[in-house]
């Protein structure tokens, strides 16, 4: 990614998204990114449908329940 | 005072940090001006000066070119009395000034404006009151931006927090030690499973673990990738608020105290407090100090007293449970010149950062005109077996005035610092008369009394010529 003054950190930037809530997470699903749901070279993408369920799922887990910043 | 760059202001490419003939500037280029002549118009940025949350700041046209380098403007900022660094504060010093960072981010974003970054570091200390100094972190708001300064927010002010809440382990050494922050894989590690998925734990810690781990070596531009997806403001605050909500409930962990008991625990010392009180306050106002330190200042009894007849005074304590109580003491009564740091005299903070520069020792940052060294010389000298000679150097060093408390060898306090040390343990000159010895090189002595109930001696001391 392309690293400015500060570097925001790619998977960092990606969990900001998830923390505006559910319009954060109807963004995420929006984003190109969509192909990096993919794992272990399946096409199907997770459960729930959005990055920060892929996260969870790397660890064979449950996807983490995603709604407003707690 | 010659134009040098702050040794702590590089990483911004528009915007340099100046000391020239005593007063701060502020080199700014084209992009950084017109961020600045944005700010300057806004409400939240007048409301923040007026409440003195934000530093004040005004155009300076006559100097465009204190350091080498392509500035189209310059500012001048208000100076603060001491700059100070998050591995100094308190427990809720780091809190309120992270309380400080959102609210301003907050508020800027209500004028499409954003803080690129957030660290601590932007934050100073007028006493016990924050002020965000850094003005060339304020720039507009492009739409659809996200907030890059996220993940320092995280490292530098929830993580130690955290750190210090949840896990019960102090930040400032941690702090010290790497100062960009724990890193979201560090604490998640740290925390127990049950820490993890209580408020915050989850969204902010593992969370962010798991991600940057996924996507540590991914090429993505991220940032593009959402602004196209229709990301807002919006997004920001809602995540703003929710760390709002945590940051405030956080407290630290109390079963870590050390001195918080030590006057009322003690009879002795409590009698003596009067006595104690009447000398220093009689030494302190004949020639009012510019610049106090108050060496274990504990609760800060006497840092207040002085804090009526001196410019500014630090209260300087290892202890952090009880400089913690102190800071909330003089929050609440809104003080404006004395500020506590987390400081440990045998292991003062050094120079660390860039060529061991960026970050000055404490020494490098402020110079006492007045010394407090009151019940103190015989933890250095017996607890921490520092000679006491080398106590009385360290003190002549710093060229200032010093009220100093002697405790005698035979005192209740240094019998149990002693319990458990052996005699040939302690160092043998501990007493009255070497320490005359010692003080006859560096120091004249003003005055002297004996206090009430025990052998302890106050000695008024100026430093010879």
């Amino acid at each position: 990614m392309i690293i400015g003054y500060l570097d925001p950190g790619t998977g960092t930037l990606i969990v900001q998204a998830v923390l505006g809530g559910v319009a954060g997470v109807a963004v995420l699903v929006k984003t190109k990114g969509r192909r990096f749901f993919k794992r272990g070279g399946t096409e199907s993408t997770p459960t729930s449908g959005t990055e920060a369920g892929a996260i969870a799922e790397e660890d064979h887990e449950e996807p983490i329940a995603t709604g407003s910043a707690d | 005072m010659t134009d040098t760059p702050d040794p702590g202001s590089y990483r911004d490419p528009g915007s340099r940090v100046v000391l020239h003939n005593g007063e701060v500037y502020r080199m700014l280029d084209e992009r950084a001006l017109a961020d600045w002549r944005r700010l300057s118009t806004t409400r939240f940025f007048a409301e923040g000066v007026a409440a003195g949350r934000i530093i004040a700041t005004e155009p300076a046209d006559a100097a465009t070119s204190l350091v080498p380098g392509t500035w189209a403007g310059t500012l001048r900022h208000e100076r603060v009395p001491v700059i100070s660094y998050p591995y100094e504060w308190t427990f809720s010093m780091l809190r309120d000034a992270a309380l400080l960072q959102l609210d301003l981010l907050e508020a800027a974003l209500t004028e499409d404006m954003i803080l690129k970054d957030a660290t601590p570091f932007n934050i100073q200390w007028r006493g016990s009151r924050p002020v965000f100094i850094d003005i060339g972190s304020f720039e507009r708001l492009e739409k659809g931006e996200v907030w890059v300064g996220y993940r320092q927010f995280l490292r530098q002010f929830l993580y130690p927090l955290l750190l210090t809440a949840r896990v019960g382990v102090p930040f400032q050494p941690w702090l010290r030690g790497q100062p960009d922050g724990l890193t979201a894989d560090q604490l998640r590690r740290m925390m127990g499973t049950g820490d993890l998925v209580r408020k915050g734990g989850l969204l902010h810690v593992a969370l962010p673990a798991r991600a940057e781990r996924r996507y540590r070596d991914r090429e993505r531009d991220v940032r593009a990738e959402l602004k196209a997806a229709g990301f807002r403001k919006e997004l920001i605050v809602a995540n703003l608020r929710g760390l709002r909500k945590i940051v405030t409930r956080l407290a630290p962990d109390a079963d870590t105290a050390g001195w918080d008991r030590y006057a009322s625990g003690c009879d002795h010392v409590a009698v003596q407090r009067d006595a104690k009180s009447a000398f220093v306050a009689a030494h302190a106002a004949t020639d009012p100090a510019a610049m106090v330190w108050d060496v274990g200042a504990n609760d800060g009894h006497f840092s207040k007293l002085v804090a009526a007849n001196a410019g500014y005074v630090l209260a300087l304590d290892a202890d952090e449970v009880v400089l913690d109580r102190l800071y909330r003491s003089l929050a609440t009564a809104g003080t404006g010149n004395v500020l506590p740091l987390v400081q440990d005299v045998t292991d003062p903070s050094p120079g660390i950062g860039w060529r061991g520069a960026e970050r000055p020792p404490l020494t490098g940052r402020s110079a006492p005109d007045l010394v407090l060294c009151l019940a103190v010389i015989h933890h250095l000298v017996i607890a921490r077996n520092v000679p006491l000679r080398a106590v009385v150097d360290w003190l002549g060093d710093l060229r200032a005035r010093v009220i100093l408390e002697f405790v005698p060898p035979d005192d209740p306090m240094v019998l149990r610092l002693t319990a458990n040390k052996r005699p040939h343990e302690v160092h043998r000159d501990y007493d009255e008369r070497s320490l005359r010895h010692y003080l006859a090189g560096r120091f004249v002595i003003d005055a002297e009394t004996q206090l009430p109930g025990g052998g302890r001696r106050m000695f008024a001391l100026r430093p010879t010529a």
